[in-house]
């Protein structure tokens, strides 16, 4: 029972995490009228898995390299 | 359940963090603790980041209280219950005294939660034996609880008179730089609207910096914390400003592009495709530039001698050796960091439609051919299994989408049509070349050849794939799903799929195969129904 109740927690809260992760996708913008000023902001949440993978990635090649 | 004293904590504050995740995700109006919160969490934090080792240390195996638990669970039910309600609802006299109510339930909950984690003999025992740390983690907590309203006057203007200040900075640099380029600049410091007659950013929170100085700052203080044993002190630490000074002026370059771009009659590709891309180029240069400076420069990288005396507590200790990444690592790594780049510049180059989409292939294929001499000693056959895996995961993939009947709204069509005949069918072409050959190859390299191996061992490359464990394959199915955005699930599913494969018949040309023979009937699918949302 013990057993079943933290596989049970354990799964809960990674499809929790996971589904923030999932649904924080980028919301496209609408489409820009000519006249409005247009908000531009720096870091894109939707990107974050991408950008991280890519700067972990690279940081880990490098060092591997370094240990060459 | 974890026995020991560590453990004990990391379950403790994983399940916290659950209490906090699961009462704020419910709309309310209701500050449940604002200042304690923050005071709290850095302290916890300090507590156990600074006592780390002699927390570790103990092997005392510790008592679990489920029926404190299971009371922690029926206060936390009550606070979520009370919001989806709504306090108004109860009644008239309550809902005045519901905050007070709300926060007496939850801080009993917390409580019994902490005593059912680690016992109050336990508690009282650990803050002797690590004191004087419990003084330090409540000063850190406490200076961050007084320090949050000044900080963040420095991008919330709601905070008081002096707010706004990185938005008013950042303004008036970007008003210095376009006015070296463009005539017409208009600029209004009261909205912070800045631009031209035919285009205008304005500089919002968001566009302050404070994202990049924020990311910078957590990689830069985690880089030196993970190899503070390779880093000479205090030296080191200047490169952090530097590197946050780098992420500020990118930040303005970025602006600037932004106007120069929109300006220039390509607004869709400023606010698409390039505003949303260039933060991200941005902090991975810097992190980058950081950790390549931390690994050259020798006035703060400590030698390996240096390191073992520190490490041995100032006695130089024989031969050092290192703890190494296999020499295999960039090339399984490296064909998907190059697709991954290329989407980043291809993306900040576009609009709503990603014309420059064949640079991912093109990227993807010439890092391949440059690595080919190390892929040949992989085993590239498959058998009929790979192309009815692959099969099945199309299917998997495809069947929801048929059964709901419902096409998701997608620009890319119209988009396509625009093109003049040759052009769209070269891009297709690329984008059908990229999802077949280029796609499978470096993913499979990525996740099951490198991540699925590395998890089991450092020098991934003497693991074989018949090798692959429940976890690794688990671990890295659900990090290629979690690329897959809002379709995680089934590409995790995918991942699960492609890894058996592997490991049951030993060679990656299965998995690359399987995955080739999914992305080549999805990209049929799309072609034949026009259902361009699943590109």
């Amino acid at each position: 029972m013990k057993k079943i109740l933290t596989r049970l927690f354990l799964i809960s809260s990674l499809a929790l995490v996971l589904n923030a992760a999932a649904y924080a996708g980028p919301t496209p913008p609408p489409p820009p009228t000519p006249t409005a000023p247009k908000k531009a902001p720096e870091i894109d949440p939707g990107l974050a898995i991408s950008g991280v993978s890519l700067l972990v990635g690279s940081l880990t090649v490098l060092r591997s390299r370094r240990d060459k | 359940m974890p026995r020991y004293l560590l453990g004990r904590l990391y379950f403790l504050a994983t399940v916290l963090a659950i209490d906090c995740i699961l009462p704020s995700s419910i709309p309310h109006d209701i500050a449940l603790f604002g200042t304690f919160a923050r005071f709290g969490i850095v302290a916890f934090g300090i507590f156990i980041g600074f006592g780390h080792s002699r927390l570790k240390s103990q092997h005392e195996s510790l008592s679990f209280n489920a029926g404190f638990f299971a009371v922690h669970m029926v206060c936390v039910g009550f606070v979520c219950l009370g919001f989806l309600i709504g306090p108004h609802e109860f009644n008239a006299a309550f809902s005045h005294a519901a905050p007070f109510v709300f926060r007496a339930v939850l801080l009993l909950g917390i409580t019994l939660l902490t005593l059912a984690c680690v016992p109050f003999r336990t508690w009282i025992q650990t803050i002797r034996m690590t004191n004087p740390l419990w003084l330090y983690a409540s000063g850190a907590g406490l200076l961050a609880a007084v320090l949050r309203n000044p900080s963040q006057s420095l991008w919330d203007g709601s905070i008081g008179d002096r707010g706004r200040i990185l938005q008013v900075a950042v303004f008036h640099s970007v008003h210095g730089v376009l006015r070296l380029f463009l005539p017409d600049v208009m600029a209004d410091p009261a909205t912070l609207v800045i631009g031209t007659p035919r285009f205008a950013v304005m500089i919002a929170k968001a566009c302050s910096g404070m994202e990049g100085l924020g990311l910078t700052l957590v990689f830069t203080i985690f880089w030196l914390w993970y190899f503070r044993k390779e880093i000479r002190f205090p030296q080191a630490v200047l490169l952090v400003p530097c590197a946050l000074g780098w992420v500020w002026l990118f930040n303005i370059a970025r602006i600037c592009m932004i106007v120069f771009i929109g300006d220039g009659g390509a607004p869709d590709v400023a606010m698409v495709g390039f505003h949303s891309q260039a933060g991200w180029i941005a902090f991975t240069l810097v992190a980058l530039a950081f950790s390549i400076a931390m690994q050259k420069l020798s006035w703060v990288r400590r030698t390996a001698l240096q390191s073992a005396g520190s490490v041995s507590g100032g006695t130089i200790v024989g031969e050092i050796v290192e703890a190494r990444e296999s020499s295999a690592t960039a090339a399984y790594l490296v064909p998907f960091l190059a697709i991954l780049a290329a989407s980043f510049i291809s993306r900040g180059a576009s609009g709503y439609f990603e014309w420059l989409y064949p640079l991912r292939f093109v990227a993807a294929a010439l890092v391949i051919w440059h690595f080919w001499p190390e892929y040949r000693k992989l085993n590239w056959r498959f058998s009929w299994m790979a192309p009815a895996a692959g099969l099945v995961i199309f299917l998997v993939w495809i069947v929801p989408v048929w059964w709901m009947g419902e096409r998701a709204a997608s620009p890319l069509g119209s988009a396509l049509m625009a093109l003049s005949l040759p052009t769209r069918v070269l891009w297709i072409v690329f984008r059908v070349a990229a999802a077949v050959i280029t796609v499978p190859i470096a993913e499979e390299l990525a996740f099951r050849g490198y991540l699925a191996r590395r998890l089991i061992r450092r020098d991934f490359d003497a693991v074989s794939f018949d090798q692959l464990t429940v976890l690794s394959i688990g671990i890295s199915a659900v990090v290629f799903g979690l690329m897959h955005g809002q379709h995680w699930l089934v590409g995790t599913l995918a991942g699960v799929v492609y890894a058996l494969l592997l490991k049951r018949k030993g060679r990656i040309g299965d998995a690359v195969a399987a995955h080739a023979v999914s992305n080549l009937l999805l990209a049929a699918w799309v072609l034949v129904r026009g259902d361009w949302a699943l590109w």
